[in-house]
């Protein structure tokens, strides 16, 4: 419940007779020009902690950030162990390599950057609380996903996630067959396919529980995820991977106002944004902004595969990009020219129109987008942890 | 020269009456007085007899055709504060002010003696309804016992009162001639004066009245009451001329007073005459943004003012979200903001006071006034109940359904607003000296939204005052009174989650307060308060059988505030004065209630709570007590100059839990508890007056430095409703302010009106663990630094006027979104330091033309229309800027709450 931000719909729209908007471009202070530093990431007590280093872009730019493409990262732990790695990356992604680490120190991650020098607090790892169960909820406009813990530790009451979706979903029209060497043929090999097709999507949204306010250190049925109605991830077979992480208050904090701000502020009444506090700061200017919040984590993992048709009712699908994608027909003694001279043409099936022939009397076949998935970013190959058995 | 032979002729000669009914015809623009009188003196067999420096400085504007004589003559010369007087040989004399007709040589008679002298000598003054009121003025009132005269100060008392009405006139200047000090009535028109010599004459003037005086010749101490001619025309030249020179003269500073008369003249958006809105065009008065709910004065804060309607405090002035104050522009006779040297008898909010004087019923026949706008219409009522007892009842509610319907869209289309407040006062004379008064209010506003959510609040405020008068020196005023204000959320959007959340606060109090005079150069004041606040801090209840939302109901709270002050204004000769007041504040905090308590020096939160301590009813919980000092120093360098210096501190043992920008209708008020300390503050100020151009300009200066302690902000993601440790979600902070006032005003003329101009800052940082901006200071919400103020009415005849009301300020801090980055999959946005960058400048003009009805005294009732443009220039003064992605590129908007021009109409009515 936010009544505020109600309220202030409800004037705007009261005095929306008389108010107007506009756009509005104020004038930055220089200081307020200067990139800021990002730093994603945890300090994985598993070992080969990745990070990924980036820098803040005006808001008027067409990319969101920009990489950090050359930097020495570093691992320190309270009892003198140091990890690096310096190099560059073009992605700003970096990976330190180390083996697993022990639950019996505090850690902290330096990075040089640009001549200067970032450090972390000294973090306490968190011990991992397993999920002990993701489960799906159908409502009128889509499923939900829940995810719920029970966590015998009453020192760790705040969570975060992340998840990675992976689904299959064909294009318009299955193609069965290829056009190839002047004549149509059935597809005969996995390599040769191209309607069906895997795509996968991480977490964007800041997904973070508390058990605080509970008697029980108990997470029940949070919703991670919503995949709404007619979404093709639930066209056949739909996989999520849910990565759960104990942090610290202080982590929660950080995460609830990096949400909080990444909604409407500024309406009618003003709700204030609020200050992003990280726990990295530069060692000679500790007043320049640093967004990072690092934390030694071990997370827990669990990965549940749902299959489509299983489900009542069925879940229907509409993919808009295959919007106008129909079928034509051609008959077999002229398919081979038609192909030949319309390579944009894809044949998808045989189509049997002389019920006293067993032969094919047509092909069917429409454009290539509407048959290969690959158009709308699918990947042809299934990921290595995909599998069609439950 | 003239004078003398007038005199001469008007004791010994006969007068024939109404001789004037000569018809003439006039067409003047700014005519010199002897044009206008050569004109006369051509057009009828009339001489004229005047005194040239009197009227030589006159320019007339009339224009009539065969109209009879003496209806042109009290057309022009009465409001001009002339008067003539006609004799049988076809002579007019024409005199300013006073009517000097007798000497004072038979001060024991009841009837002028001009009459009893020569009882065949009739002159008319056609100012007055009754001739006997012309020479009161004359007449020498004998107090005490003549033949026992008492040698030293004498002090005289009573009633001012409205000759028209009989309400008594509040905020009266009372002074005697000649001498620089003054004093003024309280809210029931009662005034005490100390007069040091025997022979002097009383001058009182008051907003919205004519000035009088009354000869004195006093022998003792004694009582007085007056009655004081109503100006008929409202929007005359001499409305405001009765405030002339007051602020040299009075002791306080930062006090501003505006009549209802000034109210109704300044342009409003919906033509409205609107308290708060007038309120703003003061210097130190600021808000965060139009149909913003509150004010802010002097750097704080809007829950720090302190509302009073009628001593009841109303705790949200306004209605429809801001865009109305809550008063009853007929229900109001006057409205006084203390923004520094706040009288010892007021105290529990830090930096200013606004009250606003309800209006008494008419005492002599009933009268009704009301009015119809484009959004809200509003009616009354008063009269006499008896002889003794007077009522005044008014409403005032809005139809602006209809504006809510041509909103292009269904959100609002069936959407629906309301409000409404409803006024009655009852006052009872029992005799000289005992007066009651029963005071009431109410207010309710409603919103429902089309998705079936509905947001209400309501104030609701009942008193009742005993005034005694012991003696001219010593009268008491008790009162004893209920105040509550409350919201409600009503949420039936979805069955299964329908629910109500209410949230209430009352207060009941009792004070006394005694005014006394010990003597002629002391003025008491004490008595004491005691108030009991009550707050449900939230229910929620599930609605239907449908709903699964969980029963919820947080603690209710209670606590006591007392307190005892006294105050004395000592006027240590006619020049310097010393005002010096103190007021011990105790407040309980009381149980029932369950406190937690937290790990000391850790952050408040779940995690550093101790132990929960269980409290039973009444039991005292927390107590927290001081001194509050209210010292002010003044200095007349002459009758038209003065200087004063003040030093006030307050404590305020009750906050507005509000995290947004703007006062919102669901801020709820929070006591002070074991956590939440109260808010202590204290303000240094100084203040140079001078009036120049006799008294019709008033000219001020005045700097102030002000502090604040512990005034709340909020951690990140604080939920204020419905949270029952709110005090892991507050920071502490401090606040500092300070400014300098100019305000230039001129009370008379064709003319009148004020320029301000406040140059101000205010600021705030944190003071715990926890910190915004590192700790460092940043911009309140409502700092302002520049604020320009114009509000000026210039009358074209007796039925035109035009007023225009223009403000220019700074704009508000904010605090903007500067760079972009991805993190965690997404977009986010990073923002700069709280509060480092303004919205674009505020600027807006309004214009308003009133149009008076006829100008017969006598006559059903009296109209007016009032025609207006709200935001002339159609500014887009934004409001608030807020920014959206679009197509991977974040826009900033600014929106504006009244971005174009908005007509209004009202027509006013009253009988």
């Amino acid at each position: 419940m936010k009544p505020a931000n109600k309220i202030y719909q409800l004037i705007t729209g009261a005095l929306l007779f008389f108010s107007c908007e506009e756009p509005y471009t104020p004038v930055y202070e220089t200081e307020d020009m200067a990139p800021i530093l990002i730093i994603e990431g945890y300090i994985d007590m598993s070992g080969n902690s990745r990070f990924k280093l980036t820098q803040t872009v005006p808001l008027d730019a067409e990319e969101n950030s920009v990489p950090v493409k050359n930097a020495s990262l570093t691992i320190e732990s309270e009892n003198n162990q140091v990890h690096s790695f310096t190099g560059s990356s073009a992605s700003g992604e970096y990976t330190i390599p180390h083996p697993a680490l022990s639950m019996g120190s505090r850690y902290r991650l330096k990075v040089v950057v640009f001549g200067k020098t970032y450090e972390s607090d000294w973090v306490k790892p968190y011990a991992t609380s397993e999920i002990s169960g993701i489960e799906y909820s159908r409502t009128d406009t889509g499923l939900e996903i829940l995810v719920s813990t029970v966590n015998q530790d009453e020192n760790s009451r705040y969570y975060r996630w992340e998840f990675e979706e992976t689904w299959k979903f064909s294009a318009r029209y299955m193609s069965f067959f290829i056009f190839e060497d002047g004549r149509v043929r059935l597809r005969r090999q996995p390599e040769e396919n191209i309607s069906m097709c895997f795509d996968q999507e991480k977490s964007s949204d800041i997904l973070i529980g508390t058990s605080e306010n509970l008697s029980d250190n108990t997470i029940s049925r949070q919703k991670i995820r919503f995949i709404p109605n007619l979404s093709d991830k639930l066209m056949y077979r739909y996989s999520i991977l849910v990565k759960q992480f104990n942090i610290s208050k202080e982590a929660y904090l950080f995460w609830s106002i990096l949400k909080k701000n990444s909604e409407s502020v500024g309406d009618i009444f003003g709700s204030m944004p609020s200050e992003l506090k990280g726990n990295v700061r530069n060692v000679l200017d500790p007043d320049e902004p640093v967004i990072a919040m690092i934390e030694a984590s071990l997370p827990a993992q669990k990965r549940i595969y749902y299959n489509a048709p299983d489900f009542t009712p069925p879940w229907p699908v509409f993919i808009p990009f295959y919007t106008g994608c129909e079928l034509q027909e051609v008959p077999v003694e002229d398919a081979g020219k038609l192909f030949q001279l319309n390579p944009g043409f894809i044949p998808t099936n045989e189509v049997f129109k002389n019920p006293a022939s067993p032969e094919p009397t047509h092909y069917s076949y429409t454009i290539h987008r509407c048959t290969d998935c690959s158009f709308i970013g699918g990947a042809l190959n299934a990921p290595d942890f995909w599998t069609d058995n439950d | 020269m003239y004078k003398t032979r007038f005199l001469w002729l008007a004791i010994f000669l006969s007068v024939q009456t109404m001789a004037q009914n000569d018809p003439v015809t006039l067409n003047l623009s700014s005519a010199r007085f002897t044009e206008l009188i050569r004109s006369l003196e051509s057009q009828t067999p009339y001489t004229f007899y005047y005194a040239p420096a009197e009227t030589d400085s006159l320019l007339i504007s009339y224009s009539g055709t065969n109209k009879a004589l003496n209806q042109v003559l009290s057309e022009i010369l009465h409001p001009l504060a002339f008067r003539f007087a006609t004799d049988p040989r076809k002579k007019i004399y024409i005199t300013k002010d006073a009517f000097i007709l007798t000497e004072f040589r038979d001060i024991h008679a009841s009837k002028p003696s001009g009459e009893a002298a020569t009882p065949d000598v009739v002159i008319r003054d056609f100012l007055e309804a009754q001739p006997e009121d012309i020479s009161i003025e004359n007449k020498v009132f004998e107090i005490g016992n003549k033949d026992r005269p008492v040698n030293g100060e004498k002090t005289l008392s009573g009633y001012i009162r409205s000759k028209n009405t009989g309400a008594p006139v509040s905020s009266a200047t009372v002074s005697i001639l000649g001498k620089p000090s003054a004093v003024q009535t309280d809210a029931y028109g009662y005034y005490s004066i100390s007069v040091p010599e025997e022979r002097s004459v009383l001058f009182v003037t008051s907003v919205g009245f004519r000035d009088t005086r009354r000869q004195l010749a006093m022998y003792g101490s004694g009582r007085l009451d007056i009655e004081m001619t109503d100006q008929v025309f409202s929007l005359n030249e001499v409305v405001v001329a009765g405030e002339r020179g007051n602020q040299v003269k009075r002791m306080q500073m930062g006090l501003e007073k505006l009549s209802i008369k000034t109210i109704r003249q300044t342009p409003a958006v919906f033509g409205e005459a609107d308290v708060i809105s007038v309120i703003l065009t003061l210097p130190g008065v600021q808000t965060v943004g139009e149909a913003a709910n509150g004010f802010n004065v002097r750097g704080g804060a809007t829950d720090q003012n302190l509302v009073l309607f009628s001593d009841a405090t109303i705790f949200n002035p306004s209605h429809f979200f801001g865009l109305f104050s809550s008063f009853n522009p007929d229900a109001v006779n006057q409205v006084e903001l203390y923004k520094s040297s706040i009288p010892a008898r007021f105290g529990g909010r830090l930096s200013s006071v606004l009250d606003v004087a309800g209006k008494e019923g008419n005492r002599n026949k009933l009268s009704g006034a009301g009015g119809i706008g484009l959004l809200t219409g509003r009616v009354s009522l008063d009269g006499p109940i008896g002889k003794k007892t007077q009522f005044l009842a008014g409403a005032r509610s809005t139809y602006s359904d209809w504006l809510l319907k041509i909103i292009p869209d269904d959100a609002y289309r069936n959407s629906s607003a309301s409000f409404y407040d409803l006024n009655g006062q009852i006052s009872h004379y029992v005799n000289d000296k005992d007066a009651f008064y029963l005071t009431g209010y109410a207010s309710r506003d409603r919103f429902t939204f089309e998705n079936g959510i509905t947001y209400g609040y309501r104030n609701a405020n009942v008193n009742g005052k005993w005034k005694r008068i012991f003696n001219g020196n010593l009268h008491s005023i008790l009162t004893l009174g209920y105040d509550q204000y409350g919201f409600n959320i009503a949420d039936r959007n979805n069955p299964v989650n329908a629910f109500d959340m209410l949230y209430s606060i009352s207060q009941s109090f009792l004070k006394a307060d005694v005014y006394y005079q010990p003597h002629d150069r002391h003025k008491l004041n004490y008595g004491f308060q005691s108030t009991l606040y009550s707050i449900r801090p939230g229910r929620k209840l599930p609605v239907g059988e449908e709903s699964i939302v969980m029963a919820e109901s947080l603690q209710n709270e209670q606590a006591l505030e007392s307190a005892l002050y006294l105050s004395d204004t000592y006027s240590v000769n006619d020049r310097f004065s010393v005002d010096a007041g103190i007021r011990y504040v105790m407040y309980n905090y009381l149980g029932p209630r369950n406190v937690n308590y937290y790990v000391s020096g850790l952050p408040k939160s779940p995690e550093t709570l101790e132990e929960t301590v269980t409290y039973d009813k009444g039991e005292n919980i927390k107590t927290y007590h001081g001194p509050e000092f209210r010292i002010g120093f003044r200095y007349a360098f002459s009758n038209e100059s003065s200087v004063k210096l003040g030093y006030n501190s307050l404590r305020q043992f009750i906050h507005m839990l509000s995290n947004t920008t703007a006062a919102t209708p669901t801020d709820s008020w929070k006591l002070s508890d074991p956590h939440i300390k109260p808010q202590y503050g204290d303000q240094l100020s100084l203040g140079y007056y001078r009036n120049m151009a006799s008294a019709r300009v008033e000219t001020s200066v005045e700097v102030y430095y002000k502090r604040t302690h512990n005034y709340l902000d909020y951690k990140s993601g604080a939920v204020l409703l419905m949270n029952p440790t709110i005090e892991t979600d507050v920071l502490g902070t401090e606040a500092r302010a300070y400014g300098v006032e100019l305000m230039a005003k001129k009370n008379t003329g064709k003319l009148n009106g004020w320029i301000s101009y406040t140059l101000s800052k205010v600021q705030q940082r944190t003071t715990g663990e926890e910190t915004i901006n590192n700790g460092r200071y940043y911009n309140s919400n409502f700092d302002k630094p520049h604020n320009l103020t114009m509000v000026g009415n210039y009358r074209f005849s007796h039925r035109y006027s035009f007023s225009m009301n223009t403000t220019y300020s700074t704009g508000r801090p904010i605090t903007l979104p500067i760079a972009k980055y991805d993190f965690a999959g997404s977009e986010r946005v990073f923002y700069s330091e709280r509060n480092k960058y303004r919205v674009p400048d505020f600027f807006r003009m309004d214009l308003s033309v009133n149009i008076e009805g006829n100008h017969k005294i006598k006559k059903l009732a009296h109209s007016s229309w009032t025609v207006g443009v709200y935001n002339v220039t159609g500014r887009k003064n934004p409001f608030s800027v807020y920014y959206v992605s679009e197509a991977g590129k974040i826009k900033g908007y600014k929106l504006s709450v009244f971005g174009h021009q908005i007509p209004f109409i009202t027509y006013n009515f009253r009988f």
